[in-house]
């Protein structure tokens, strides 16, 4: 079982991650912090089901995705593409060209992997474990998401740093 | 071209951050969660306090001078989580009494404050003064309700796991065992024997076990702090010996893990614990799951499908979420669901009669009330022909407050007309047992309505109440004295089989019902049936029942036939793969088949390898998994999210699977039935 001490701090360190991410899938920020609450309850109810701790964030962010399909199936929501809420950009501190709206239309299939390389620095392994599909599936989804966002944007060239 | 370059910055940015607020106050419970437990208010029994008194005894009689303020001071903290619950159970007397305590014991090492408040006159006053003072001590941001008993020693003696000693480990669990403060799965520290080897020669086992397993140089393992227990899981305490876990660990490094025998052995899966592996297997299970990365996925999936047996199956769309499927006495299936339609934001409940042409013959719907919340748990078919549908509604007025939850059992006619929408009572008044707010009802078929389950009264115990067609009881099975052994009440044909499990003694406990609820036999105790955790219980004959075990347990699929007291008549055993099986299907019973389906491990470990196979039993092939050919079963299993999978038996032995794939947030699932011809 993971100690105690290890699975506080790397909720911690993660905090911000899972929100963000929980966000992404609920576009609603109200809905995002009860994923992240309960995600984080229920993780820590079940932590004896992960003894490595390399594969801690990875499950941690298993769990608050699934958080985040339970509350969608609970309250009844949908979101369609075009009612997304903006986060920060309603504040017009992002000039990203269409970005955030062209991440926002893809579907949750791609956007997920896509954030979860590039936003949160996760590695193909890790997003494989918290998806629980194979690496070559995320491997596939990434190349089509990025494929995506490029046709989202007019074919603009989108490079990842 | 127009370039976009995207850092990982800016992509954090385009997500607004949390409420200032929020994220301080879940910082908080984080750091507050190795102190939750269940809330609960326990009363100590008469005998638990002589053993507890005689307890004090024995530990007072230890000669260790050392010991006693740990001793004494577990004790105290223990007794009054015991006998009073968590701090804000606690009376003002208790309060005081514990920091009497403290002071006795030397823990606190300022006094004057306590004295203080122990010595104002105003009750209120001195509680408050009490409480603040434990809150500042022991307490999460200076807040009571984070005071538990665990957390209070640890406050006193260091962490559990890192700091204490196998002795005080060993004296606290022993302590938390005798007031039932100790969970039933978990592990138990104890103290190693006269014959068991030294902490320090275990750890130095175990060092060189990593080393070895792992192929690590010394200088590796720098930094690493070590952790000891010597201890063993609850149920299996007085069946197998106590173990040493020698723990290192470093942050932001991958921890080894390293299990060591009492007589110095390093302990394997072979071994047989709960959650025991050797250095070398979990190595190995590594270097398995980057071999598998490497080579590819899909060619462990065809590797697999290449050794099977392949049947052609029909494909049959719908829309909605699958949520039961059941053979109808007309030689149909009854698929039935929830759909939602986005162009309207309306959703229903379905039920549908579906032909072995995969043709609807009827269906029926059930409209949802604006923001209402509603799970459908079974459907089932009367003699009279009638279908019965089990529902639950709830509507929240916000995120906190619940407007209602309620069951209903919808009643619908054998073409397809919804005749009634029964609202069913709470239950509190079917089981006679007051409760605080009512949980959620489960149901399965029973005989004559729906058998109907859930927790009652204010300890939460499981029962089982077989309604009438008209929702009325006609009788609870109270499983209360079965809690801590999983009992589940399964309907067959001419009765009830419960099953539950006896995890110590390694042995299902079995007891058989007639229709009317009345106890026909019990618990045979057949050692052939040792290991065999029963899940599925089928009638096979008079007298004799198809029962099913291991659908979790490394890919074992057990078939085994027994007789109505619960003895053995056959077994069978097939191991799949080595890793778990996922999303079993109810068992169908075709012809003389028995089948279900399901996913699965090809290789263990390998997490992304799986494969979703028809398993089916006959008398003279035993067990077989089957392949089928639907290039979209494949690709949905990687690829989408499957939620459920569920079989029914046709008429002329075939057999109809459901399943459901779609995306959550916009909800577009959809249901998709497989017909398999030839399982015949």
């Amino acid at each position: 079982m993971i100690d105690e001490r290890v699975f506080t701090e790397a909720a911690q360190m993660q905090l911000a991650g899972l929100y963000r991410l929980s966000l992404s899938i609920l576009a609603s920020a109200a809905d995002a912090q009860d994923a992240v609450q309960q995600g984080m309850l229920r993780a820590w109810e079940r932590r004896g089901q992960v003894s490595d701790e390399s594969r801690l964030r990875a499950w941690l962010m298993r769990i608050v995705i699934n958080e985040c399909r339970n509350i969608q199936r609970r309250r009844m929501r949908v979101f369609p593409v075009a009612e997304l809420p903006r986060g920060a950009q309603e504040s017009g501190e992002i000039a990203d060209g269409g970005l955030k709206e062209a991440i926002d239309a893809l579907d949750e299939k791609l956007r997920t992997p896509l954030l979860l390389r590039y936003m949160e620095g996760f590695s193909e392994r890790e997003i494989a474990q918290t998806l629980s599909v194979p690496v070559t599936t995320v491997k596939n989804r990434l190349f089509r998401a990025r494929k995506a966002l490029r046709a989202g944007l007019e074919d603009a060239e989108v490079r990842f740093l | 071209m127009r370039r976009i370059d995207v850092n990982r910055e800016m992509l954090e940015r385009m997500y607004a951050p949390m409420d200032e607020r929020f994220e301080r106050n879940l910082r908080a419970m984080i750091d507050t969660l190795p102190q939750r437990r269940e809330k609960r208010r326990s009363t100590m029994k008469p005998r638990y306090a002589l053993a507890f008194a005689l307890l004090l005894i024995a530990l007072a009689a230890t000669a260790l001078a050392a010991y006693m303020v740990s001793q004494g001071f577990f004790a105290e903290v223990a007794t009054l989580e015991a006998e009073s619950g968590y701090y804000e159970h606690w009376t003002l007397e208790e309060k005081e009494r514990l920091a009497a305590s403290m002071k006795a014991y030397g823990i606190l090492k300022d006094t004057a404050l306590w004295d203080e408040a122990l010595s104002t006159k105003s009750e209120a006053k001195r509680e408050k003064a009490l409480d603040r003072l434990f809150a500042q001590r022991y307490g999460v941001n200076g807040r009571t309700d984070t005071i538990t008993a665990a957390g209070i020693i640890e406050k006193e003696m260091g962490v559990y796991d890192n700091e204490w000693s196998l002795e005080d480990k060993a004296r606290y669990a022993a302590i938390l065992m005798e007031f039932d403060l100790l969970g039933y799965d978990t592990n138990v520290d104890l103290l190693p024997g006269e014959d068991d080897i030294a902490q320090e020669e275990a750890v130095r086992l175990a060092r060189e076990a990593v080393l070895d397993a792992y192929s690590l140089e010394e200088n590796e393992l720098d930094g690493y702090r070590t952790c000891v227990h010597f201890w063993e899981h609850r149920t299996e305490i007085g069946v197998k010996p106590p173990y040493y876990l020698i723990e290192m660990a470093c942050p932001e490094k991958t921890s080894y893990y390293v299990y060591v025998s009492g007589d110095g052995r390093i302990l394997s899966t072979a071994d047989g614990y709960k959650g025991v592996e050797s250095p070398w297997e979990d190595a190995a299970r590594m270097r398995r799951m980057q071999e598998a990365e490497q080579t590819g996925m899909d060619q462990l999936v065809q590797a697999h499908v290449a050794g099977l047996e392949t049947l052609p199956v029909r494909r049959f769309e719908r829309g909605g979420m699958v949520k039961t499927l059941s053979a109808l006495a007309d030689g149909t299936v009854l698929l039935t669901g929830l759909r939602y339609d986005g162009n309207n934001d309306a959703e229903e409940v379905f039920a549908e009669s579906i032909d072995a042409a995969g043709q609807t013959v009827w269906r029926a719907a059930y409209p949802v009330g604006p923001k209402e919340d509603v799970a459908l748990s079974t459907a089932m078919q009367l003699e009279s022909g009638d279908i019965l549908v089990l529902v639950e509604r709830r509507r929240w007025l916000d995120r906190d407050t619940l407007a209602y939850q309620y069951s209903e059992q919808l009643r619908i006619s054998a073409q397809g007309e919804l005749l009634e929408a029964l609202r069913l009572q709470p239950i509190a008044a079917l089981t006679g047992q007051e409760r605080d707010f009512d949980e959620s009802m489960f149901g399965v078929p029973g005989h004559g309505g729906l058998l109907v389950s859930g927790a009652m009264g204010p300890k939460h115990q499981k029962f089982y109440a077989q309604l009438d067609e008209q929702g009325r009881p006609r009788f609870v099975f109270n499983l209360s004295e079965l809690s801590g052994y999983a009992p589940y009440l399964l309907t067959t044909e001419d009765g009830y089989v419960l099953t539950a499990w006896n995890e110590a003694a390694d042995m299902p406990i079995l007891r058989f019902y007639d229709k009317q609820g009345n106890l026909l036999s019990e618990d045979a105790q057949d050692e052939a049936l040792r290991g065999l955790r029963i899940n599925r219980v089928t009638k096979a004959g008079e007298g004799r029942y198809a029962v099913t075990s291991g659908f979790m347990k490394d890919g074992e699929w057990v078939l085994a036939f027994i007789d109505d007291s619960g003895r053995l008549l056959e077994k069978h055993v097939r191991t799949f793969a080595s890793g778990p099986i996922l999303k079993p299907s109810e068992i169908a019973k075709v012809g003389e088949r028995y089948a279900y389906a399901c996913r699965h491990w090809i290789e263990r470990d390998v997490v992304g390898a799986q494969h979703l196979g028809l398993i089916v039993w006959d008398a003279d092939t035993g067990i077989q998994e089957y392949h089928m050919r639907d290039e979209r079963l494949q690709d949905a299993l990687a690829d989408d999210i499957i939620a459920g999978l569920y079989a029914a038996a046709l008429g002329e032995g075939q057999l109809m699977l459901a399943y459901t794939e779609g995306t959550d947030v916009r909800r577009d699932y959809k249901t998709t039935l497989l017909m398999a011809e030839t399982v015949q």
